[in-house]
């Protein structure tokens, strides 16, 4: 059955060819770096400036602080959880307090079980919180004792 | 990469007496990969008892119930065959796939995993646990968290945090080695079973080629390429008879993820459809036992599941309204249409050889119902769910059928090469497992 020695050559020429990933390969020539740079920021890309401003707060807070984030977003799903998940992420061992929920409803309340305040890109004007320290792109206010 | 390094190491050194034991006479290579593989098992459930025990995480303490674990298994298991040597001139015929696997390794640990999962699930509870000094169950259980899936099993991000014992806080820089430490073993165990299989070297050669582009998952820093190392050694060595090794591969992977729990009952489906196996589907058991205390745990904490919450039957009906999103499914299959049709193939030319294969493939397909089940109850947008995640799943499962098409397919095509007197390669030979 000289057909399938050859059908299964082929289906197994199919198979390797269908698999292969070329990409990979780019990554023993210089273009790794690019791909590099390109990945470095990757979960931050839509809110340029939130990373930076979120390691500064991490700086200017203690481990266990509860810190409400206020973003320039009130949709859960239109930017609010993009950047509450990833601020988050900058501030493990801080507790972040979400301002909206998922089904897009404020929380003024959690303000008032928050410590302090990580305003990115909002007025920062809020009664009971005083600013501490400044970034480029917003302000870290602290309850006023 | 130092800290990565050393924790790589002692992974794969606490696994190795327990594979001794549970795959005797393997060659050296793959015991090395079935070693760090259980070794992350066992890794996972030393920190995991420490924190149940409420004892902050710290070298000496892990290393003191790491002696005594590995003390009690050397007993238990003493007496067991030397690993076989690997020649070196297989490694010469291996060449291209260690060269896809050092572009992978530079893919992987190009900078800190960049995914949104690790960001906001297993990198950020790493981190969370790193700093804590152990599981924060608290963090888990706190609603204002439920997107990062509380329930997930810990072992990827506790392995995360084994880096951060040795390094002496949290470093993400080089995290991206555990995808390149999993694929590398999952390579090691599955090159070296068909290179067994089918008796020659250069078919093991090119089978490793051809699956390593599916065994070195492109999602760096989450626990969809760690699942992959897990199933398919795990189920190719139930196929091989070697139960309890397959059912240990298997409980570390319902450790590391949900879907590898439901490929534990898969799997136990598949069994019953194979009759030398089904008698044997009892020593399954390693695999419960291994993952039950993260079950308990997670029914203790009640960590919420959210495939499980609110009302399920207002779910389906919802979906069902709008039926044609299912459509999407199709849309976001993964691609590779090239290697479908070359899978495709190899049921033509080799179909008698495809139905030898039922326990695999009824395996597969039950785990694909089960993900199937996932979109109908999810309580997310079912399209949003779809996008994000089909392709992911349905990489779980590509490689094992890979696998069928290339160990069904490779004797014919090397037929010239391999025939033997005795068919065991040859196109006619019947491809049952050793």
């Amino acid at each position: 059955m000289q057909w399938r020695v050859w059908g299964a050559r082929a289906a197994f020429l199919l198979v390797i060819a269908g698999a292969f990933q070329p990409f990979y390969l780019r990554m023993l020539t210089p273009a790794h770096d690019a791909f590099a740079r390109q990945v470095a920021n990757l979960p931050f890309r839509k809110t340029p400036g939130l990373h930076e401003f979120m390691e500064g707060v991490r700086a200017h807070t203690a481990p266990g602080e509860r810190i409400a984030i206020a973003v320039p977003f009130t949709r859960w799903d239109g930017g609010y959880a993009y950047a509450y998940t990833r601020s988050t992420y900058v501030l493990a061992g801080r507790w972040t307090v979400p301002l909206v929920d998922a089904n897009d409803r404020p929380l003024p309340r959690n303000l008032e079980t928050a410590d302090s305040i990580a305003a990115w890109r909002v007025d920062a004007t809020v009664r009971g919180f005083v600013p501490v320290w400044r970034g480029k792109d917003g302000v870290l206010l602290r309850r006023q004792r | 990469m130092i800290a990565a390094s050393l924790a790589l190491l002692v992974t794969t050194l606490l696994g190795l007496p327990i594979v001794r034991w549970s795959d005797p006479g393997a060659p050296i290579s793959r015991t090395i990969g079935a070693a760090f593989l259980i070794g992350t098992g066992i890794v996972t459930l030393i920190l995991l008892s420490l924190s149940l025990a409420g004892v902050a995480w710290s070298l000496t303490i892990f290393f003191a119930i790491a002696i005594v674990v590995e003390v009690a298994i050397f007993f238990i298991t003493k007496s067991t065959p030397r690993p076989r040597p690997i020649f070196r001139a297989t490694l010469l015929l291996f060449i291209p796939t260690i060269i896809i696997l050092i572009a992978y390794a530079r893919f992987a640990t190009a900078v800190a995993p960049w995914e949104l999962d690790f960001v906001d699930n297993w990198g950020l509870k790493g981190r969370v646990f790193a700093l804590h000094g152990g599981i924060d169950f608290s963090f888990l259980r706190i609603g204002w968290y439920w997107w990062t899936h509380p329930d997930y099993p810990p072992l990827l991000p506790l392995m995360f945090d084994f880096v951060s014992l040795f390094s002496g806080g949290w470093e993400a820089r080089w995290l991206g080695v555990f995808n390149v430490a999993f694929a590398v073993a999952a390579m090691l165990i599955v090159s070296s079973l068909i290179i067994e299989e089918l008796e020659s070297v250069a078919a093991g050669a090119l089978a490793a080629f051809a699956l390593v582009f599916l065994i070195a998952t492109p999602w760096i820093g989450i626990a969809d390429g760690p699942l992959v190392a897990f199933l398919l050694p795990g189920a190719l060595m139930i196929r091989r008879r070697n139960i309890t090794h397959g059912a240990l591969l298997l409980g570390c992977g319902a450790l590391c993820k949900n879907e590898g729990l439901a490929f534990i009952a898969a799997v136990a489906i598949g069994m019953l459809f194979d009759r030398e196996l089904r008698p044997k589907i009892l020593r399954l058991w390693p695999a419960l036992a291994i993952t039950a205390p993260w079950l308990i745990v997670r029914a203790t904490e009640k960590l919420a599941t959210d495939l499980a919450q609110g009302s399920v039957l207002t779910r389906v009906s919802e979906h069902f309204q709008h039926v044609e999103t299912y459509a999407l499914l199709l849309k976001y299959v993964g691609g590779r249409p090239m290697m479908w049709i070359g899978i495709a193939l190899t049921v033509v030319v080799a179909a008698r050889q495809w139905m030898r294969e039922r326990f695999l493939l009824v395996a597969v397909l039950v785990q694909t119902c089960f993900y199937l089940v996932a979109y109908v109850v999810t309580p997310l947008d079912l399209a949003f769910h779809i996008r994000w995640s089909w392709d992911r799943l349905v990489w779980h499962v590509t490689p094992l059928v890979a696998f069928v098409a290339i160990v069904t397919a490779l004797p014919l095509a090397m037929r010239v090469a391999t025939a033997a007197p005795s068919g065991r390669g040859g196109a006619e030979a019947p491809l049952a497992p050793p």
